[in-house]
């Protein structure tokens, strides 16, 4: 049984509070749906809680069955159990999908894994997800389509085997065909493995196949409504402008970056 | 030292501080491992003979330096592609010149260099086309820490006269450290018009992206970047055809890039 517990959660970017005192549990088989109009720190939560270095935390803890996750380094709360795919993977050139998995795998146990029993799980993680069968042999994103990348990103969820998978946007870029796979494969790896479910999507579609246990809408910073699938739906139909009236919280409204001009090529002198 | 190779070969030879001279006799085919081992002063000298085709891996095992002087005669459509991977700790000084004699020559070499912590690889190479028709192709990777120098340069030369010859090169330098120094020259000196030739060069640190990436999958900084270097070694070692020999030389490289921890 894993616990991912976050409380009073505040994260900076530059500077700039994004997260303003979240509060969320998550446990072992439960599914959480978290949801929120595009600036209000979906995705720094996220990136937060797997330690990526351009997010600060400047106040409030995160635990991971009652390890502190803020002292560990980001390969330290890998291995403790956390996994985040993320909306725009990283491309690594040279390095094979096979050598990477294969080294993540070996990272986190002592005796290394037998190369056969890890191209059979790559391969039925292939097969389950219908990539081409070279996707062991490709580099890492290398060439990848946007579907692609998110698809192989739950390959290697159920390869590396999380207690508790964080998954930013994933459904972003997948067909609808493709969509169906992927919620199927991110279910079956539950039934699996027990882990928790973090999911961040903007489309009821997803959640409509992953049916979450827990929904959660974050606005300006802070969980400020939390409900069960229904709540999915809700805001589905209506938007968000009722939890804005009905919790009196407004919404982050991205900056919307206006065209600059670099000056001109030329310029014509007047004589 | 002079020796010869016929018919087919796949032979393994061993670093001697005595010239030696090995000649591909005319449409011979085969391959050639060399052991850089105790010998720290080669002069080597390769005559691949018309219609000849040498596979040639150089691997460096040497605890000590290294003063490696290469030349290789490429004839009348003959074919040598050559390999260098060298992960050793000492100085590399490394000289080579290779000439294209005749239409129908090619060469190409992939070559991968780990500079470890205050260690020196210095490499100074010409491809040297002396006829029309000929192909060249330099592809040199490093990977470097702290305070280690890595010195290229490698030359491309099309001599008058010699149209359709093609010359090419990349060096990619990958540095993972500080204080390092890192000189890079590519060089096309051609005086031929109807000619081909290309070089690129790149040097730079991973993407933090990347290694948060390869992190967040569980993989410590010093393993990441070591994974980032296999890429850069990795071309070079898929020249050793023997599964064996390249499985063992694979996990040799990867221990000395720091995938299961440093040394």
């Amino acid at each position: 049984m894993s616990e991912l517990v976050i409380k009073d959660l505040h994260v900076s970017v530059e500077d700039k509070e994004i997260l303003k005192g979240l509060d969320l549990t998550i446990k072992s088989g439960e599914r959480h749906a978290l949801m929120g109009p595009n600036g209000n720190g979906k995705s720094t939560l996220l990136a937060a809680i797997m330690g990526n270095p351009k997010y600060t935390v400047t106040k409030g803890s995160i635990e991971l069955n009652g390890q502190d996750v803020l002292s560990m380094e980001v390969d330290e709360r890998s291995k403790a159990g956390l996994f985040l795919g993320m909306q725009y993977p990283s491309v690594v050139s040279g390095v094979t999908n096979s050598d990477f998995l294969r080294s993540a795998i070996n990272a986190r146990q002592e005796k290394p894994i037998s190369l056969f029993k890890f191209i059979k799980e790559m391969d039925k993680a292939i097969e389950q997800l219908q990539m081409k069968p070279d996707l062991a042999h490709r580099f890492l994103n290398d060439g990848f389509s946007g579907g692609e990348k998110k698809r192989n990103e739950i390959v290697q969820m159920m390869m590396l085997k999380p207690s508790i998978a964080m998954l930013d946007e994933i459904d972003s870029g997948l067909d609808v065909d493709a969509l169906r796979i992927v919620s199927d494969a991110i279910i079956k790896t539950q039934e699996d493995t027990d882990m928790g479910l973090l999911i961040v999507s903007h489309y009821a579609r997803f959640y409509e196949y992953l049916k979450p246990t827990h929904a959660h809408v974050l606005l300006d910073g802070k969980i400020v409504v939390s409900g069960e699938a229904d709540l999915v739906d809700k805001v589905d139909q209506e938007g968000y402008e009722w939890i804005e009236k009905e919790f009196g919280v407004l919404a982050n409204k991205e900056d919307k970056k206006q065209p600059i001009s670099l000056g001109s090529c030329a310029v014509k002198k007047v004589a | 030292m002079e020796r010869a190779f016929q018919d087919t070969f796949n032979e393994q030879l061993s670093s001697t501080n005595e010239k030696t001279i090995l000649n591909v006799l005319s449409q011979a085919s085969g391959s050639l491992f060399y052991e850089i081992t105790e010998a720290t002063n080669i002069d080597l000298e390769i005559n691949v003979e018309p219609s000849a085709n040498l596979k040639l891996f150089m691997l460096n095992r040497s605890n000590g330096d290294v003063d490696l002087n290469l030349t290789i005669h490429v004839d009348q459509d003959a074919t040598c592609q050559m390999g260098l991977l060298d992960l050793q700790d000492g100085k590399f000084n490394w000289k080579q010149y290779v000439d294209l004699k005749k239409a129908g020559a090619q060469f190409s070499i992939l070559s991968g260099q780990l500079c470890m912590p205050d260690t020196t690889k210095i490499c100074s190479m010409e491809v040297c086309h002396e006829d029309g028709h000929t192909f060249g192709q330099m592809q040199n990777f490093a990977v470097l820490f702290d305070r280690a120098r890595y010195e290229m340069v490698a030359n491309g030369n099309i001599k008058k006269g010699c149209a359709q010859a093609q010359s090419y090169q990349t060096t990619r330098v990958l540095t993972l450290g500080k204080d390092h120094i890192a000189k890079v020259i590519p060089l096309l000196l051609i005086d031929e018009n109807e000619v081909k030739a290309s070089h690129a060069l790149s040097i730079g640190q991973p993407d933090e992206e990347q290694l948060y990436y390869l992190c967040s999958r569980g993989l410590s900084k010093q393993q990441a970047m070591g994974l980032l270097s296999v890429g850069y070694f990795l071309p070079v070692l898929d020249l050793v055809e023997d599964k064996e020999l390249y499985e063992s030389l694979r996990t040799y490289m990867e221990s000395k890039v720091g995938l299961y921890g440093r040394q």
